[in-house]
């Protein structure tokens, strides 16, 4: 009797802890392990400090894994081509590579998931830009949630261009009069000391980054509607000279090997006068510890010449083709990307690059970001994701593009040459590509 | 009588018949040695006979030797080589002939030898990629060290990295810096186990110090100097981490090796087939230039002996 009364015992209490189970919130996914490899940046810093709380509402173990920008598609891609399913979550460049990714059949679309009713619990498309998400949209379908998205503008500063009787510059010319005026010798020993403006010239992606502002803002276009490229035309031209001209004349020396580190660090220790770049950098500027300048900079959209040229970066989620828990890896993709947790990551890192419509509302975002943030709203709202081709030979094209660029800034060529050698190269790479068969 | 030939002298070293057992022995490290370095060059070269593109995974087509022909007739390669050579070259003699001037010094005795030789050889124990880092902040045109040296004793200052005459230059002596302990250490060890007499009777005809180099260390050291030429030689054509982490092949492309344009080619525009072609005709320029090399190393110790 006594055998029979502990095993009831034993029974009950199994019992009792299965059932607490049960009660317990989305246990629909015990046992799930998911893995995401992201990009190193302050979103994915704020994701891992905030993934605990997600795990332990879904019962779902998330890994993040951060590789550096540079392998990042190199690791994705050897993911893809083995069919492994090894990675559920991709973090990358939509432009650069995971529009590449989609065309080449490795992403899975996420229409069946966001109108699952089981699934979309918490989801608010709307609460997304508009633009980011259309993009994203290939055939009809959409295949990523935005995590994070630069804007570009004009950071200036405002204490020089007081001391100097400087206005702010709302055209192009008024642009490159200000960097004239501002480049000087202000201690009076023969040399330059200021500049007027910085500007990423490293052959590559940075080039690409800074130069497709202009290229744009004077109506110049990648290719023609048969798709025949057409980066040498008059616009192409203009854009490209009014850039090559800011760089040679009153841009720092070693702009020619600035990236996205130098060229903000160059502005941060007062080098120069203005500078374009990410809005990201302003988060940096305005940091009092690390920068001479914060308090002290001034914020604008870049001038419209033709039209607004004004790069908007796409960093997204994605869910890959081959993952065996597709459906984990949306909710964690939702969750993310959700405007709870995207509020939440601004308590841990500095992210004025947030993608949520209600985030940029919400008096923590005011209060930190204020300085900058009308420049980057304007910003956002006339940008476009238009300053690379959207082809999955993206990469190639822009490389290859700014390597003759970067020729006619050591003057070994003019800016009508390098486009011209430019263009015959893209065409022959769309040719390789197939596109003209 | 004197043709017949003397059993004894027969089963001289030459002569006896190579035993199979030992290669048992050593047959599985030769299988996995095997499999490491052929099987990845073999699948190269199939790669290399397809126009393969990572993100075109169904448009992989034979091509058989397109690719090959594409890579001779493309002039960006040709000048990718050209600056490989100049790199190469200009690099590995630099770093013998500072090497062998260090060499030359040290091979004396005095107080505190042992702690400078250790010291001397830092450079070439560190990481390529934390030296192009931290070279890459040398060379920074404002707040770099090599400008501020140079205002300091008044030599030209300028964006080394930047600049497209001097982008290469500037690699050039990262690795000069970089490796010229190598020769040195080597060349030391050479001079330290040479003989003492020649020179005493050098010493005693009357020589200079210069004569006694000219004509008994050069010609000694001659197969050392070969060597080294040809290991810092094949190193430096593969190098790829200097130009990956200072000047991503630029500007323009003054500081584009052969490595480079094979990881851009292969790893950023992600054209597989393209890149394991080019690597393919780098690995047989590279075997070509160490056989000739080597070759003339091991005629000239056969001379000796």
């Amino acid at each position: 009797m006594k055998k029979y009364f502990i095993l009831t015992i034993i029974l009950m209490l199994i019992f009792a802890v299965s059932s607490t189970n049960l009660f317990a919130a989305g246990n629909k996914y015990d046992g799930v392990e998911i893995n995401c490899i992201m990009e190193p940046h302050p979103t994915t810093t704020a994701l891992i400090q905030l993934v605990p709380e997600f795990e332990e509402a879904t019962g779902m173990k998330v890994n993040l894994e951060e590789v550096p920008y540079e392998h990042l598609p190199n690791k994705i891609l050897l993911n893809f081509t083995s069919k492994s399913s090894d990675y559920d979550v991709m973090h990358d460049d939509w432009l650069f590579h995971a529009y590449g990714y989609v065309k080449a059949g490795y992403l899975e679309p996420l229409d069946n998931y966001i109108e699952d009713s089981s699934l979309n619990q918490g989801l608010d498309i709307a609460d997304f830009p508009a633009t980011l998400i259309n993009n994203m949209k290939v055939d009809g379908k959409l295949y990523g949630l935005p995590l994070y998205s630069d804007s570009t503008f004009v950071m200036y500063r405002k204490d020089l261009f007081e001391k100097y009787g400087i206005g702010v510059p709302t055209t192009m010319s008024e642009l490159e009069e200000a960097a004239k005026a501002l480049t000087m010798d202000t201690d009076n020993d023969g040399k330059i000391d200021m500049q007027g403006i910085t500007l990423r010239a490293k052959r590559g992606i940075h080039m690409t980054w800074t130069w497709s502002n202009f290229f744009i803002a004077f109506g110049g276009e990648y290719f023609d509607e048969d798709l025949k490229p057409i980066i040498n035309n008059e616009n192409g031209v203009k854009g490209t000279e009014y850039y090559v001209n800011l760089v040679q004349k009153y841009g720092p020396e070693g702009a020619t090997n600035y990236g996205w580190e130098e060229n903000r660090i160059a502005f941060e220790q007062g080098r120069a006068a203005m500078t374009i770049d990410a809005s990201v950098n302003a988060g940096f500027a305005e940091d009092p510890e690390k920068s001479t300048i914060a308090g002290k900079v001034g914020y604008t959209m870049i001038p419209k010449e033709k039209v607004y040229g004004i790069n908007l970066s796409l960093h997204s989620l994605y869910i890959s083709k081959f993952s065996e828990n597709k459906e984990a890896a949306f909710e964690f993709i939702k969750w993310a990307t959700s405007k709870e947790t995207q509020l939440k990551a601004l308590t841990i890192a500095p992210i004025p690059t947030s993608t949520s419509i209600s985030t940029w509302k919400s008096p923590d975002y005011v209060q930190k970001y204020s300085v900058f943030m009308d420049a980057h709203f304007d910003s956002v709202e006339n940008g476009n994701l238009k300053y690379v081709p959207k082809l999955a030979e993206t990469m190639e094209i822009t490389d290859t593009i700014s390597t003759y660029i970067s020729e006619a800034i050591a003057g070994n060529k003019t800016v009508q040459q390098a486009l011209d050698e430019a263009n015959e190269a893209v065409y022959k790479i769309m040719e390789d590509a197939g596109y003209y068969d | 009588m004197i043709q017949k030939k003397d059993d004894s002298l027969t089963k001289t070293r030459l002569n006896r018949r190579p035993e199979f057992g030992p290669i048992w022995y050593i047959m599985p490290a030769i299988i996995v040695l095997v499999v490491i370095n052929f099987y990845p060059l073999i699948r190269a070269i199939n790669l290399s006979l397809y126009n393969y593109n990572l993100l075109k995974p169904n448009r992989i087509d034979f091509i058989g030797i397109k690719n090959f022909v594409e890579v001779i007739f493309n002039p960006i390669a040709w000048g990718a080589l050209k600056t490989t050579a100049i790199f190469t070259f200009g690099g590995t003699i630099i770093e013998i002939i500072f090497g062998l001037l260090l060499a030359l010094l040290f091979n004396r005795e005095f107080w505190g030898k042992g702690l400078v030789r250790s010291l001397i050889i830092l450079p070439m124990i560190l990481s390529p990629v934390a030296v192009g880092l931290v070279w890459r902040i040398f060379y920074d045109a404002d707040a770099g060290m090599v400008n501020y040296f140079f205002s300091l004793i008044g030599l030209p200052v300028r964006a080394w990295l930047g600049n497209i005459t001097t982008a290469l230059p500037a690699l050039i002596a990262t690795d000069v810096w970089q490796w010229t302990s190598f020769c040195f250490l080597v060349l030391l060890a050479a001079l330290e186990g040479m003989p003492i007499e020649p020179y005493e009777a050098a010493k005693i005809d009357g020589a200079s110090v210069f004569q006694s180099f000219k004509f008994i260390t050069f010609p000694l050291i001659k197969p050392i100097l070969v060597i080294i030429f040809a290991l810092r030689m094949i190193d430096s054509i593969k190098m790829f981490d200097l130009v990956f982490i200072m000047t991503n092949g630029g500007p323009g492309r003054a500081t584009e090796t052969m490595n480079f344009l094979i990881y851009q080619t292969g790893f950023r525009f992600f054209h597989i087939g393209k890149a394991s072609s080019q690597a393919i005709i780098l690995t047989i320029i590279v075997t070509v230039v160490s056989l000739l090399l080597l070759r003339k190393f091991i005629r000239m110790r056969g001379a000796e002996s």
